[in-house]
């Protein structure tokens, strides 16, 4: 992890009260790898006080993005930082997804949480693997994530608010293709309710390895203030372990987070 | 090496007055690919108890008006893995490691001094009785003069490292409490632990931290912090170690003037890794722009009679 003077080179609303930041940070480029992120300091006033972490978007050509929704007063300045602006920030932070050998690879974003899995969608590309992008979403507002992965990706959606007989949930997308005895690696990034669904939809079968995002309050970003606590199962030991979101995750197996709920 | 910098908390020699607060810095490792961690005086760890600790459940840590509210919980490994696992690495460090060591019971404080006071990478204990976040202990007895009378003597039984009493801005009167400390025979207090607060969800409208109330901290409570080293300083002669929201080089140099012989950051961690080293060059400057041959000469010149 490194501090760097990044400069803006976009800062651009994408859809409504939606954000993409793209920045020049060779540093941080080099070393990053999906469901990684950053920590934003948004200058020099007091408040609001912390860094604001956000994860990685897409990593090309020693620039990094990310994506995000203007939600309060934070996102709310960083919205209005113009290109040819400095930033300072610091990454890349925690540890992120580890792309499995396996013979498929589902990516399940809800809503903004899909931002880091179009880095991944990138790398699996690269890397010339076989990857399907399911999208869940209240309404329409993330349809625009399409034109920020590769083209030829297999993409589904999901509308909460779509005519019966349509799909509403990532669940409904899934479903149909959790049928195959294939292997298959899912990485997760969304909301928490997403993943427990997620999980009893793979009913702890053993030919599914999930990886699911964390999402917590931060404040130190680098695993000192112990802030983002999660509390994590991991067999053979006994007790539940508190680790951090920051370092240990964000990115951890379904199992260990919610392994008490099957 | 700027020598002019250097000072003393009992016989605790810093070669630069700036410590890292307890419980915002690890044990340092974490922040050692931002900045040599020897640009630092002193390394305060975090709070170490006898057993490990899992610290609270919940939502832990939440932002407010230039300040942040946490309700960690003293989550540790506690004292056989710090011994085992941390010191390893503290012991390379060629600054002063200062253990900060927190108990429900005296008995507990007792045996983690006797623990500690064999160990020669650590060279000084800071004595937290001023945790808000614990439900035993802790504050309990940072808010009680005559408990700190006790465990005060009682540890400097044990150890002749250097004693820092961490106190609690949690109360009516903090002079009263930091001379039960010195009078017991403290080399040092620590001041100001966080202050007790609350922020409430009005949505869910109930209270936003897992533990209820939470430790205020950052450029918030700068003000209070400086008052009350400014207060206490007149009660006592022990040394005092200055912190409460320490962002900008400024701060700094007014906790010392207030009194303070080291001042300690914490949150500004979070936000600048890089602090230290700004705040290191502007007391240089600062010295320099008002002939300060010595850190020393500095301490406490606020409290000079004013002029009529």
């Amino acid at each position: 992890m490194l501090q760097e003077n990044a400069i803006i080179e976009i800062n651009r609303q994408v859809a409504p009260g939606i954000y993409y930041l793209r920045l020049e940070s060779p540093g941080i480029f080099s070393r990053s790898h999906p469901g990684q992120f950053i920590h934003i300091n948004l200058g020099t006033t007091y408040d609001p006080l912390l860094r604001r972490p956000m994860s990685i978007f897409n990593a090309e050509e020693d620039r990094i993005s990310v994506l995000y929704q203007v939600v309060g007063r934070g996102t709310e300045i960083l919205s209005r930082f113009n290109p040819g602006a400095s930033l300072d920030i610091i990454g890349p932070l925690g540890r992120g997804f580890e792309i499995k050998e396996k013979s498929r690879h589902f990516l399940l974003g809800g809503g903004i949480g899909s931002a880091p899995l179009v880095y991944l969608a990138h790398q699996l590309h690269r890397e010339n693997r076989k990857a399907i992008f399911f999208l869940g979403m209240r309404t329409e507002e993330f349809l625009f994530l399409k034109e920020f992965l590769p083209s030829d990706l297999e993409f589904y959606f999901s509308q909460e608010n779509s005519p019966a007989g349509h799909p509403r949930l990532i669940t409904d997308l899934l479903a149909p293709h959790l049928e195959s005895p294939e292997k298959t690696a899912l990485y997760c990034c969304g909301p928490e309710g997403m993943y427990r669904q997620i999980g009893r939809l793979c009913g702890g079968k053993n030919h599914f390895s999930i990886q699911v995002s964390i999402d917590r309050r931060m404040g130190c970003g680098v695993g000192t203030c112990l802030g983002c606590a999660v509390k994590v199962k991991n067999p053979p030991r006994e007790e539940p372990e508190i680790v951090r979101a920051c370092v240990e995750g964000p990115v951890f197996p379904w199992g260990e987070v919610f392994a008490n709920e099957l | 090496m700027n020598s002019k910098l250097k000072t003393k908390i009992g016989s605790l020699q810093l070669n630069n007055p700036l410590l890292t607060a307890s419980g915002t810095y690890g044990n340092g490792k974490e922040f050692s690919s931002f900045l040599d961690l020897h640009s630092w005086g002193g390394l305060v760890t975090k709070g170490l108890t006898l057993d490990s600790r899992t610290g609270n459940s919940g939502i832990r840590i939440v932002e407010t008006p230039a300040g942040i509210l946490n309700s960690i919980g003293l989550q540790n490994p506690g004292i056989e893995y710090f011994l085992r696992e941390e010191i390893p690495f503290l012991e390379k460090l060629e600054i002063p490691v200062i253990a900060n060591i927190a108990g429900r019971r005296i008995r507990d404080y007792e045996e983690l001094a006797r623990r500690l006071d064999p160990v020669p990478a650590v060279s000084a204990l800071e004595v937290n009785v001023s945790c808000p976040n614990v439900r035993e202990g802790g504050l309990a007895f940072g808010t009680n003069p005559a408990l700190i009378y006790e465990i005060t003597s009682r540890l400097r039984v044990i150890t002749d490292k250097p004693l820092i009493i961490k106190l609690t801005p949690n109360v009516t009167d903090v002079g009263a409490i930091a001379l039960q400390a010195e009078k017991a025979g403290a080399d040092a207090v620590s001041l100001i632990n966080t202050l007790l607060g609350m922020e409430i969800d009005i949505e869910q409208k109930k209270p936003l931290l897992g533990n209820v109330v939470g430790g205020l901290s950052g450029p918030a409570v700068r003000p209070v912090a400086l008052r009350m080293i400014y207060q206490v300083y007149r009660q006592i002669s022990i040394p005092i170690i200055g912190m409460g929201g320490i962002t900008r080089g400024e701060d700094a140099v007014a906790f010392i003037l207030a009194g303070a012989r080291a001042v300690a950051l914490g949150t500004v961690n979070f936000v600048n890794p890089r602090a230290p080293l700004e705040i290191r060059e502007y007391i240089l400057k600062y010295m320099e722009r008002h002939n300060f041959s010595s850190l020393n000469s500095m301490v406490g010149l606020a409290h000079q009679e004013r002029e009529a």
